[in-house]
């Protein structure tokens, strides 16, 4: 993953399937996915509910296995990786955003940002706190690090959560309807958070079913019953993932 | 207006716990053992002290004591209570009574039993009459009245075959023909543990001004009278006695009667508590009932965290239940349902533990006490128990249910509602379920710890007395009476009976050991600053090989009857004094001077003539062997109590009537108390067979909440960050970071309650390193470093299940975890 061209593709499926099986049925939440994420793009996946977009999300953040196909990322197969392996690519080159937030209640909002930074072993201290202070500024945080998320609003807790996906400087953002628990005014700052990070380089792959979120992004995928059945460029991508550190680090 | 508490609402609550029959019955259990344990401690307690004695009008009968309340109700000294009772007016049916060993003789074997001499009235205080014939009368106190005795029932059955014609029967009671005039019924042993009935002596109600008699009293207190006001008069008629008859000698003699001088209080205070004794006896009263407590609140704690578990869970129905308008008592009451059922099962069962181990209780008091245990310690659920178990179980559905379920039903449910996050409780929660697992751990290790440490004291109480071979080993104190009150004529009467006894076919060995007290000594060639830095060491006098009472000779000779009065002033010691004041030299051939032996021994040095092991039972403490110990032969110092020690070759009845036989012969006044050690020995193998039980029960019942508590505790601890670990996941943790966090966690926590538990029980180890003496340190932080090692253990097994569980799932999957 040296080659931070935004032309290089970042991650690609190829016939991603994924079955849950029970005793008495087989659901097919995907079938033949094929998808390649370019860096410097922010797409949105959309579609109804149930469509498999949250799976497909989970598939591509390393957080789930596919029952059957290809997983590349940066050119590599990342189908076969050990549990292991799949932690330290998710900590080096995944962040995510949740819909819930997903703060740790007992842990401050630096404590928060700083929790991905501490299961690495390049990064020293200094830069460990570098880096979240740094985080926490894009997202306008810095005031508030050491309260507690039950402390926040919901837009500042989705804020605290993007610092926390940022800070580690991934390769790709992963963020599972961003805005669903929030205001629309909450949800819109987080939105232009967003289009600010796609701006200065990064990767975003949003899911989304809000049409109006979906619009802003520059890729539009849709899934129906698990597959996708409309995939459309909305605006031309001319950044890579070097920009996207430039910027983060810039900041 | 509307039902806080519906029968649907009982029938949800039933259904839940149905569903879940192992949490439940692990509950009810938990509860139950806590419980059980809680409310027999407190029956035991307060039947021991609080209890009024099942006699008629038993609340107004009182104790006559001098001394404090706080320490010990010590008995008068005959002739200050016989001034003491012409003026008391707030009691009545006053008199006296003093319980003694006595040898009483059936079918030619003799038996030690306990005797309460008393007045005639005593009888009349307790609304008792005799079974068969008549209880003592005013007439049989009278100077020449035939000498009578009245039978417990007990001595009747066992030891006179229940003779329906024992009353008008001649018995020996120490040697002396005495008339059985009655036999009192079934249960009847006031005021403590009497066995037989003798008429007091003229010595104890008419005394004479400086007799050494002692007695105690009793009374009812007159109607209206509290008893703080009979204190009030007592404790005034007492201090004026005192200004009135100031005691004729001070000194520094340790010896009982000189004790009593010092004291110049008065009290009332009710049968029972002047059983207990002192404050000593109430502290441990009070620690076992703190103990019980703590297992107690562990088992509440255990089951309220496991509670809190479920009602997380739930979280979303509850919310739900907000949502639709339940108003918060309701829902209270509602989460409070599964609750106050298992409180319920838990009191249900716990009654029927507390039952049944109290009457294993009473069987056990009845074999090792022989009847002597206070005739109202019956030991069963009653009322107050009854009342106990109410207040308990409310206390144990407040802490299981009500405190934590109030928290949650004020926490923000629309936050639960819209995204199941623990939004503004998950904090809280968090917090509050840390503090937890904090106290359950610091009051687990504070149970386990004293529980190791009373269990090593007990087995070294065990090994001090197994020193001693008691088989055919009987001892007697002598009590000489005024008779004897001058040294010349009770050395005349030690040598006489040590003599006799000596020369008997049927007694092996023989050792008189006679009691001086503490005494300062000095060691020759070694000079002295001040008279106070010379150091203090019991000082006895003894005839004898004391390999009897476990002291084993090391050195040189034992003393003997050899060392007379006109012989050399000789001396053996101890090894630990020896080693103390001769270190890396032979003791034997040195000398020392013992202070305060009256005039004539003064200035003698003593040349030491033996060295012994340092002595196992004669110590002031009950666990620790006496260290320091000074022997002076029995001939050449006096002792105002003295003991003899024999080991037969004859029957363990013969053997008892051999010394009262000796002594008898020599002066048949003289009371001799007999002691048979392997009765003794049997009796306190019995109590020691019986805590070792019991702590070894309430040790594993503890060890039991403590896996439980550690493994529920976890177990939640980790339900409840199931989502923060699939977090910590999709940010990169790997497997073996997410266990050690939680690891770490764990032991963090452990180590937190660790530290207060050392704080808490520090108190408990001071006082048993006081009792146990301070080479107890060492067991009690090997008791420490098992109990760190075992709870270490218990985190990491507990950790690791269900952090394997929810590590099993996919990141994605346990983030819809809930």
């Amino acid at each position: 993953m040296t080659d931070k061209n935004p032309s290089r593709t970042a991650i690609e499926l190829k016939a991603i399937a994924k079955v849950y099986s029970t005793e008495a049925l087989e659901t097919h939440a995907l079938q033949n996915i094929n998808l390649r994420i370019n860096h410097g793009e922010f797409i949105a996946i959309a579609g109804q509910s149930g469509c498999g977009k949250s799976t497909l999300l989970s598939i591509l953040g390393l957080l789930d296995t596919a029952s059957s196909g290809e997983y590349l990322l940066d050119g590599h197969n990342a189908s076969q990786l050990s549990r292991d392996e799949r932690a330290r690519l998710r900590n080096k080159e995944i962040g995510f955003i949740f819909q819930s937030f997903n703060l740790i209640s007992d842990l401050t909002i630096y404590e928060n940002v700083e929790l991905p930074l501490t299961y690495r072993t390049d990064l020293d201290a200094p830069e460990i706190e570098k880096r979240v202070l740094s985080a926490l500024e894009v997202v306008g945080m810095t005031t508030r690090m050491d309260h507690f998320p039950s402390q926040l609003s919901g837009g500042q807790q989705q804020r605290a959560a993007v610092a926390r996906a940022i800070a580690g400087k991934p390769a790709i953002l992963l963020a599972d309807e961003p805005c669903g628990n929030l205001d629309s005014k909450n949800a819109e700052i987080v939105m232009q958070l967003l289009e600010k990070l796609n701006q200065d380089g990064a990767t975003i792959c949003m899911v989304t079913h809000d049409p109006t979120s979906a619009r802003r992004a520059q890729r539009y995928v849709e899934l129906f019953d698990g597959q996708i059945v409309q995939d459309e460029v909305l605006r031309s991508v001319n950044r890579g993932r070097n920009q996207n550190e430039k910027a983060v680090h810039e900041i | 207006m509307r039902k806080l508490f519906t029968k649907s609402d009982l029938k949800h609550s039933f259904r839940l716990l149905v569903k879940s029959p192992g949490f439940t019955l692990l509950s009810i259990l938990v509860l139950a053992g806590g419980l059980g344990l809680s409310v027999f401690t407190f029956t035991l307690s307060y039947t021991m002290a609080y209890k009024t004695i099942p006699l008629e009008n038993g609340e107004s009968i009182v104790e006559v004591c001098t001394g404090s309340r706080l320490n010990f109700c010590w008995p008068f000294k005959a002739f200050e209570f016989a001034q003491i009772r012409q003026n008391i007016t707030s009691l009545e049916n006053v008199g006296i009574y003093a319980n003694q060993r006595v040898a009483v003789e059936s079918d030619d074997i003799v038996y030690g039993i306990v005797a309460t001499r008393t007045e005639w009235n005593m009888f009349a205080l307790s609304a008792t009459d005799a079974a068969q014939g008549r209880t003592l009368q005013s007439f049989d106190q009278n100077d020449n009245a035939e000498p009578v005795v009245v039978l417990g029932h007990d001595i009747w059955q066992q030891q006179f075959n229940a003779d329906s014609e024992i009353v008008g029967k001649l018995i020996a009671v120490e040697s002396i023909p005495t008339r059985v005039v009655g036999v009192m019924p079934e249960g009847y042993r006031f005021p403590a543990g009497a066995e037989v009935w003798l008429p007091a002596t003229n010595a104890q109600i008419s005394p004479l001004l400086n007799d050494l008699v002692t007695v105690s009293a009793y009374g009812r207190l007159k109607s209206g009278v509290s008893r703080a006001e009979a204190s009030t008069e007592v404790d005034n008629l007492m201090r004026n006695i005192r200004q009135q008859y100031p005691p004729l000698r001070e000194s520094g003699l340790d010896t009982y009667p000189q004790l009593l001088e010092r004291v110049n209080t008065g009290f009332v205070t009710s049968l029972p508590m002047k059983m207990m004794g002192g404050i000593d006896s109430m502290v441990a009263l009070a620690i076992m009932n703190l103990l019980a407590g703590l297992v107690f609140l562990l088992a509440c704690i255990n089951t309220s965290t496991l509670l809190l578990a479920r009602t997380n869970e739930r979280l979303k129905d509850t919310s739900i239940r907000v949502a639709l308008g339940a108003p918060r008592l309701r829902l209270l009451l509602q989460t409070m349902g599964e609750s106050i059922l298992i409180a319920v099962g838990g009191a249900v069962i716990a009654v029927l533990v507390a039952g049944v181990s109290l009457e294993v209780f009473n069987i056990f008091i009845s074999s090792t006490a022989e009847g002597q245990a206070p005739f109202w310690w019956n030991f069963a659920v009653d009322e107050s128990t009854l009342i106990a178990v109410v207040v308990f179980s409310l206390f144990m559905i407040m802490v299981t249910s009500a405190i934590p379920n109030w928290r949650l039903i004020n926490g923000n449910f629309n936050s639960v509602m819209q995204d199941g996050s623990r939004g503004a409780v998950g904090l809280r929660s968090g917090r509050f379920s840390r503090a937890l697992v904090v106290i359950a751990i610091a009051m687990i290790t504070l149970l386990l710890y004293l529980g190791t440490l009373g269990g090593t004291a007990l087995l070294s109480f065990n090994q001090v007395f197994s020193v001693v071979d008691s088989r055919n080993l009987h001892s007697a104190t002598l009590n000489l009476g005024a008779q004897y009150d001058e040294a010349d004529e009770r050395l005349q009467f030690n040598r006489s009976v040590l003599a006799a006894l000596v020369q008997r076919a049927d007694v092996s060995e023989v050792l008189m050991l006679g009691s001086v007290g503490a005494r300062a000594i000095e060691q020759e060639g070694e000079i002295y600053a001040a008279p106070d830095q010379r150091p203090t060491v019991p000082i006895q006098t003894a005839s004898g090989a004391l390999d009897i009472i476990g002291s084993t000779l090391l050195e040189g000779r034992s003393l003997s009857a050899l060392d007379g009065e006109e012989s050399e002033r000789v001396a053996v010691i101890s090894q630990s004094l020896a080693e103390r004041l001769w270190p890396d030299e032979s003791a034997i051939g040195k000398s020392l001077r013992v202070s305060s032996l009256g005039a004539a021994e003064e200035d003698v040095w003593r040349r030491v003539v033996g060295v012994t092991t340092d002595t196992p039972v004669t110590g002031r403490d009950m666990f620790a062997p006496e260290t320091n110990m000074v022997y002076l032969p029995l001939n050449q110092v006096d002792a105002e109590s003295v003991s003899v020690l024999i080991r037969s070759v004859a029957e363990p009845g013969v053997a008892a009537r051999i010394i009262t036989q000796t002594v008898h012969q020599i002066n048949s006044a003289v009371s001799v108390s007999i002691t048979d050690w392997a009765q003794q020995q049997q009796a306190n193998a019995q109590a020691l067979k019986f805590g070792m039980s019991v702590i070894i029960g309430c040790g594993a019942f503890s060890f039991l909440l403590a896996i439980t508590g550690i493994f529920g505790l976890a177990k939640n601890d980790i339900n409840v960050h199931a989502r923060d670990i699939a977090t910590r996941r999709a940010l990169g943790a790997t497997d073996r970071i997410i266990s050690r966090t939680f690891v770490l966690r764990g032991s963090r926590q452990v180590l937190i309650g660790f530290v207060l538990a050392m704080l808490a029980g520090l108190p408990f180890t001071m006082l048993i390193l006081q009792a146990m003496g301070p080479q107890f340190l060492l067991t009690a932080i090997l008791a420490a470093v098992l109990v760190i090692s075992v709870l270490f253990s218990t985190v990491l097994i507990a950790v690791y299940h269900p952090i394997r569980r929810v590590l099993a799932m996919e990141p994605s999957e346990a983030l819809k975890y809930e």
